[in-house]
């Protein structure tokens, strides 16, 4: 029996679907990552932690009343705060339309506000559909070179961002508001966490409450698959894969928002006014370069620079781990709990 | 020490209070504004892939004085105050006569490089400015009464008894959310700490038939009232904002007589009468006895 049926019309619409998960789970780690590295701060600089609660629940709230709107229901009332947010909907509705309500609520955040930066980067990105999508293996590398290309692209984008330009400047701060912002760390109250076990616990009473609703939508997804293999048209990759690029740009974003956490825990670390001097860093680092290829005339002086000024900035982050905590395990050796309490005692 | 002379007999002071920075960020954003668009119009003439269009100097002034206009028109607007539009014009009137004084007005360059060095010290000085406003607001929390003092040049001084407090409104933006600042407006029996939002409709026709003329008008106004003061008459910008607002509804939950007390009034009041009645029986029988 020639398996490449089930293959086709079977296995292969699951692929691009994989991978979109794979990346969801990447940004969902790393998000929960970074709300660990938040509370690390909290004391200290409660004004930028709520500040990136505020973003992350207007962003939560956006999306739940896009989830309104588009089921047709309608936003009745509407208000953001630090600590918590309110979308009412005009009038009842359920069924399909509040699964599409919640949906929007437990995933739109994850991937409306990536929306913004891609909206920006649409001019300057040329995307292609690549390869086709017949198989398992063959709708995955579908999938997986439409990320790459756009990967590509927007890495490229990135780098070559000009920090003496202020629309790029301004740019850079949205996509590190989007990558403090993705999840709010707390809601209502600062002791009441959220965390990613709370977000799965929500997608998986979603799931088992409107599970038709869920066939209903992978039935969808098989329906555009059919459309795409007997038209020729990869539409269905591409649709998949424009899930995959949202993902990516908030992967990104949460990277970046990362670096800019860590360097306030080492300043931290640090304390006093030294610590404020590690600010500087990526700013001394980055004008010395741009000075020193300007004089040169070097021709990729802007993604060098900003090369440069990362790779140092991260260095004296774990420079300072290293000296100031052994957090890394690497500053002196590890003891055997025994050992220390004889060191102890002495 | 000052303000311990002006303190009253038994008089506890419970907080001092100063508005936060940026709880007057409408000021802020006056001296914000000019420095970054001094910034951006310098990039602009020099630095971008437009700074060919900016070479000759009209184009950069026009385009600063086109920028700062348009911010002085949407910030008066906004804030309905027209102050704003005229302190923008009065600079960039003075920087246009310091650019043609002292030679900038060549190239689009060099006055670029004016307007961005003009911008740097014209932001510092209405951030001094704005600095010493802020400074000059004092709130002196103390058990019997709030005290308002302020003013740069003109001294400004308000005192505020608890039992004359019947409402107290809190307002917090997004920055004072996040700062953990607020404004507490004390509104008392007489209206102070209340103000009013109007709203006009007007509409009027004209009709014109050879010489007869026929006008018609027809108009409405709305008016609501709500919790306002001056900065110096409420507590602008305080921090912390919630602890600030609990002790001022217990300072003034203790000045309100309870059921309890008022009972015990009435009860003081008709032994005082009572005793007053005993007294003058007493009075009139010392007198039947003499």
């Amino acid at each position: 029996m020639d398996l490449s049926i089930i293959d086709t019309f079977l296995l292969a619409p699951f692929a691009p679907l994989l991978g979109l998960l794979l990346f969801w789970f990447t940004q969902l780690i790393l998000s929960e990552s970074l709300k660990y590295l938040m509370r690390k701060i909290w004391n200290k600089h409660r004004a930028f932690c709520r500040f990136s609660n505020f973003i992350a629940l207007l962003f939560q709230s956006i999306s739940h009343a896009l989830g309104y709107t588009l089921t047709g229901t309608g936003v009745g009332e509407f208000s953001v705060s630090v600590s918590g947010a309110k979308v009412e909907p005009k009038r009842e509705k359920k069924g399909f339309a509040l699964f599409v309500a919640d949906l929007f609520l437990v995933m739109g955040p994850f991937f409306i506000p990536p929306v913004l930066i891609f909206l920006i980067l649409l001019p300057f990105l040329s995307i292609q559909v690549q390869g086709s999508c017949g198989s398992f293996s063959s709708c995955f590398i579908s999938f997986g070179s439409m990320l790459q290309g756009f990967g590509l692209q927007f890495l490229s984008l990135l780098a070559n961002l000009d920090m003496f330009n202020p629309f790029h400047i301004i740019f850079l701060i949205i996509i590190l508001m989007v990558g403090l912002g993705i999840r709010p760390s707390f809601i209502e109250s600062e002791e009441r966490r959220v965390g990613m076990i709370e977000d799965l616990a929500k997608i998986k009473e979603m799931i088992c409450s409107h599970y038709i609703f869920i066939i209903l939508i992978l039935l969808l997804f098989f329906f555009i698959y059919y459309l795409s293999y007997f038209s020729g048209i990869n539409i269905y990759t591409l649709m998949v894969s424009f899930l995959g690029w949202l993902s990516l740009i908030s992967v990104i974003s949460l990277l970046l928002a990362h670096i800019l956490v860590l360097l306030i825990i080492s300043s931290d670390r640090v304390g006093g006014m030294r610590g404020y001097l590690l600010f500087l860093i990526p700013i001394v680092s980055y004008l010395i370069c741009r000075s020193i290829f300007h004089v040169t005339n070097y021709g990729l002086s802007i993604p060098t620079s900003n090369a440069i000024s990362i790779i140092v900035t991260l260095f004296t982050v774990i420079l300072v781990f290293k000296v100031k905590t052994n957090k890394l395990k690497i500053g002196e050796e590890m003891v055997a709990g025994k050992e220390r309490k004889d060191e102890d005692r002495e | 020490m000052r303000i311990e002379s002006e303190l009253l007999k038994g008089e506890k002071i419970e907080k001092i209070l100063t508005p936060h920075p940026l709880s007057f960020m409408h000021l802020q954003a006056v001296w914000v504004y000019i420095l970054l668009f001094g910034i951006f119009l310098w990039w602009t003439a020099n630095l971008s892939q437009y700074s060919e269009l900016f070479n000759p100097w009209i184009s950069v002034l026009s385009l600063w004085w086109i920028g700062l206009i348009l911010a002085g028109v949407v910030i008066s607007l906004i804030l309905i105050r027209w102050r704003y539009f005229f302190l923008y014009l009065v600079i960039l009137s003075l920087g246009t006569f310091l650019a043609w004084k002292y030679n900038y007005l060549s190239t689009g360059s060099s006055l670029s490089f004016f307007i961005l060095i003009y911008s740097i010290c014209i932001s510092f000085i209405i951030f001094l400015g704005v600095y010493i406003f802020i400074k000059s607001h004092r709130y002196i929390v103390t058990d019997y009464r709030i005290i308002f003092k302020g003013g740069v040049l003109r001294r400004r001084e308000r005192t505020l008894r608890y039992d004359k407090i019947t409402d107290i409104h809190g307002t917090q933006g997004i920055l004072g959310q996040i700062f953990d600042f607020g404004t507490i407006i004390p509104i008392t029996q007489s209206g102070f700490g209340l103000g009013s939002d109007q709203a006009f409709a007007g509409g009027g026709i004209e009709t014109r038939a050879k010489r007869f003329g026929i006008f018609g008008f027809a108009g409405g106004a709305k008016e609501v009232k709500i919790p306002r003061a001056r900065s110096y008459y409420e507590l602008h910008g305080v921090h912390p904002y919630r602890e600030v607002k609990r002790l001022l509804e217990e300072l003034v939950q203790g000045h309100v007589i309870t059921p309890y007390q008022k009972e015990q009034v009435e009860l003081q009041r008709e032994q005082l009468e009572l005793q007053r009645e005993m007294k003058e029986l007493l009075e009139r029988q010392k007198e039947l006895n003499d």
